[in-house]
This record gives C-alpha cells, sequence and structure tokens, in this order.
C-alpha cells in the first residue's frame, strides 16, 4: 500500500492547486496546524467540508462528569503533589528530549526534501488572507457552538505571552480560551469581548513568527483600523505589534468595531 | 502566569474532553469505544503530565497520546489488507459539491471501512491539522507514504459520501 504512487501523484496535483499555492481558487486557505509543523491549507471546499464534518460529533451527555468521576481519587490529590516534583520531572523530560533530538537529527536527511519543498510552496499570507483564514476559522467553530475554541472561559489575569494588547478597549474584554489548535500553525489564545452596544467580538493573538514552515505573514499594520473588512455582517482587522499577530473578528458593522478598538498614540 | 503552569488533570478534562472524545469516536466508530479510548487518554495524561509545559498545547498533547493508544490497541489486531482500498485514483468522480453537507453518520461508516493506517493518516489531517511533515515525523513512515495514504483515503470517502446521483455514475468502475 505504501507503494501506492499513484495516489502520491493524485495528491500532489490537489496540494498544488491549493488557493495558498496558486491564484486558483477564490477560497482562503484554513490553516489548523500544530505550532511547530509546517501548515498545509486545505485545497477545496469539500476539503473545509470534510474537516468540518470530522468534528461534528455529538457528546455524550454527563461525558465529562463520568470522566471525572472515573478518575482515581489519588490522580487528582496527586496533581497537587506533583508540582514539587515538576523540576525531577523536567529534568528527565531533558533526558528525554536529548534523545528524541539525537533521533530527529537521524532523521533530518529524510525530511529535508519535504523540508525545502514546504519552503517553496507554504504560502505567503497577506493581511485579507489571514483575516479571512481566521474568520473561517473563527466561524467554523462558531458553527459547532464552539466560539473561540469552545474552551471555559478563563476570567483571570490573561496569559502574559498572549495579552490583549492596548488597541483593544480593556474593559470590552470579558475573558480568554486557550485554542484547540494552532492556528494559522501558530499557538495563540482568544479573548472573548462584549462592546458597549452588546456587540460581541473575538480577539484572536498568536505568535506573529511561525514555525520555519509555516506561512510568513505579509503584514505590517500596527492598528485595528488600518485594515478593515466587513463581510457577511462581520468586521475583521488584523495588526500586529511585531512579536504577536493580532486577529479581531467583531459582529456587526464598522461602527459597531470601531467600539471595541482605540487607534495608536501616533495615529491618534 | 497561570498560561504556564501545568494545568491539572481535572482542568484538562474539563477543557479537552470534547476534542479528545470527538477524536476518539472517529477512530473508533462506536460510542461506548470512545469513552473508553477517552478515559485510558486522561489516564496516560496523568502519568505524562510533566511532560506538558504549554497549556495552550495540551489539546494537541492530548490527540497524540489519544492517537498513540488507539494505534497500539490496532496493532493486537488482524491487520486489514490496503487492498481492501480498491480505488481507480485516475477515474473517480469529482469532488461533490462543495455546499452538499457531509453526514456525520455516512462519514463515519465511510471511515470505518478504511484500514487504521489510512484512517489515521486522514485524521491526523483533517481532524488535528497536521503537515504531510508532521504526520510522516509522528507515525515514522516516509512523507510519499503520507501522501498516498491520504490521497487514496481522500478519494475513498470522496467515492463513500458522493451524492447518490454521482454514485450512481461511480458504480461502473
Amino acid at each position: 500500500m505504501d507503494a501506492s504512487h499513484g495516489g502520491d501523484s493524485s495528491h500532489i496535483d490537489d496540494h498544488a492547486g491549493h488557493p495558498g499555492n496558486s491564484a486558483g481558487s477564490s477560497k482562503p486557505p484554513i490553516i489548523v496546524d500544530h505550532a511547530e509543523d509546517a501548515s498545509v491549507p486545505l485545497s477545496t471546499g469539500w476539503d473545509h467540508a470534510l474537516a468540518a464534518a470530522m468534528h461534528d460529533v455529538p457528546l455524550p451527555p454527563g461525558l465529562s462528569a463520568r470522566l471525572l468521576a472515573r478518575l482515581p481519587e489519588p490522580a487528582i490529590a496527586a496533581d497537587r503533589r506533583a508540582a514539587g516534583h515538576r523540576v525531577a520531572g523536567r529534568l528527565a523530560g531533558r533526558r528525554r528530549w536529548l534523545r528524541a533530538a539525537a533521533a530527529s537529527l537521524a532523521c533530518a536527511a529524510s525530511v529535508t526534501v519535504a523540508i525545502m519543498y514546504f519552503n517553496q510552496t507554504a504560502p505567503d499570507m497577506g493581511s485579507e488572507s489571514v483575516m479571512e483564514s481566521v474568520r473561517a476559522w473563527h466561524n467554523h467553530l462558531a458553527g459547532m457552538g464552539q466560539q473561540g475554541g469552545g474552551g471555559p472561559l478563563h476570567r483571570d489575569a490573561p496569559p502574559e505571552d498572549y495579552p490583549s494588547g492596548s488597541l483593544v478597549v480593556a474593559s470590552c474584554v470579558e475573558g480568554w480560551r486557550s485554542l484547540p489548535a494552532p492556528l494559522l500553525g501558530r499557538a495563540g489564545v482568544a479573548y472573548q469581548l462584549a462592546g458597549p452596544r452588546q456587540n460581541r467580538a473575538t480577539l484572536y493573538v498568536l505568535d506573529f513568527d511561525g514555525p520555519r514552515s509555516a506561512p510568513r505573514l505579509l503584514l505590517n499594520a500596527t492598528s485595528p483600523l488600518e485594515n478593515l473588512l466587513t463581510t457577511d455582517g462581520q468586521t475583521s482587522s488584523a495588526w500586529t505589534d511585531g512579536v504577536r499577530l493580532y486577529v479581531l473578528v467583531a459582529d456587526g458593522n464598522e461602527q459597531d468595531f470601531r467600539t471595541l478598538v482605540r487607534a495608536p498614540r501616533s495615529m491618534a | 502566569m497561570a498560561a504556564d503552569k501545568p494545568p491539572e488533570l481535572a482542568q484538562l478534562v474539563d477543557e479537552h474532553h470534547a476534542v479528545v472524545y470527538r477524536y476518539a469516536y472517529r477512530l473508533t466508530g462506536s460510542v461506548h469505544d470512545a469513552e473508553d479510548l477517552t478515559q485510558q487518554t486522561f489516564l496516560a495524561a496523568h502519568r505524562k503530565l510533566d511532560q506538558l509545559r504549554e497549556r495552550q498545547r495540551a489539546g494537541s498533547w492530548l490527540c497524540s497520546i489519544l492517537r498513540n493508544a488507539w494505534l497500539k490497541a490496532q496493532q493486537r489486531r488482524t491487520p486489514t489488507a490496503a487492498s481492501a482500498l480498491e480505488l481507480d485514483l485516475q477515474n473517480l468522480v469529482q469532488a461533490p459539491d462543495e455546499s452538499t453537507p457531509i453526514d456525520r453518520e455516512q462519514l463515519q461508516r465511510a471511515l470505518d471501512a478504511l484500514p487504521p493506517e489510512f484512517k489515521v493518516v486522514l485524521l491526523m489531517f483533517y481532524f488535528e491539522g497536521l503537515s504531510y511533515r508532521a504526520i510522516a515525523e509522528q507515525l515514522a513512515v516516509p512523507l510519499g507514504t503520507v501522501m498516498s495514504r491520504l490521497a487514496r483515503g481522500k478519494a475513498h470517502l470522496r467515492k463513500r459520501l458522493e451524492p447518490a446521483s454521482l454514485a450512481t455514475a461511480g458504480q461502473g468502475r
């Protein structure tokens, strides 16, 4: 089966035709990838539909409670003790990491060609493409009732690595969620926002520099008001502070959007 | 910072049980087996919690634990012949209309008909969103194998999920 190269060529054709690599399609790529990996945009509408259908699985009632109930009590209690042992665990982890690194070196030769391939084809993403991709991701999750990733909303201190930034009105921030998987091949979080007009929005804060083979972002806007995109009742903007990428997807029109953000001082 | 602390097991369950269960269901095709696999995944996660350093990656980490547990279980079973995928890639009908919704049960039946090595590649690509390279590295198989399995698996799904009219046209193959 591994030698079924008819399949290989078929997929190479497929891949070559995806919108991130060619101008053949108007569909923006949805890129859902682990941060350390090359990103492969889904190539067709059917791919998007298939990815969405893969996640379309109803949850049995009471699943979470059953899972917790079946976990041994010592395991839960041990969590609390484990903090003290994690230093030792991390040393062991480093040894494992060194072994893994050695193994990775051994694999390097075989993946070199792949890396070259992906480097050549990893799509560069402009501002509009970024906004459309994030909006597609946002709406895909929202369609499954998983707003901003679907995890619990944390109302405690926001993660230091992914602050909501100074250009979003702080009083609009209700909380943040972990992303269920990296977005645009990058790690990050999603903030839930509510504006004074009861307008809802989600702010995605991601690493600007992704892994080597992730799509390169050709985006230099530094204000949420520089590149606004209003589509299907949503207004989006993408900007960067050089370290992080911010993408705000807001319900409503540009006026609604403006209630959530402020211009940087230099533009005010 | 909260994001740097390894989450507790209960927190992991709370935040990620849905995605873990959904992945488990797509792999096993059974509600009962999926719940067992989900439970097994969280127990394994508890044992390996010290390996999780970034809370933002907990979901991906859990998916890899789940996948490995499932693959390990599959190795103990009688393998399905890859030749079961009798696909003529040259004559496949085009992908179904983008607007045609994919029925989740029909999708599951199509997935269940696949040998595990095809199914896992499809799920790693479409469910986890991994790249070819990442899939190749994680499964320790050549990149070409990943692409081949993905292409054939995808063709199988297209064939099984195509609308009735297209299915009729495809029956002559």
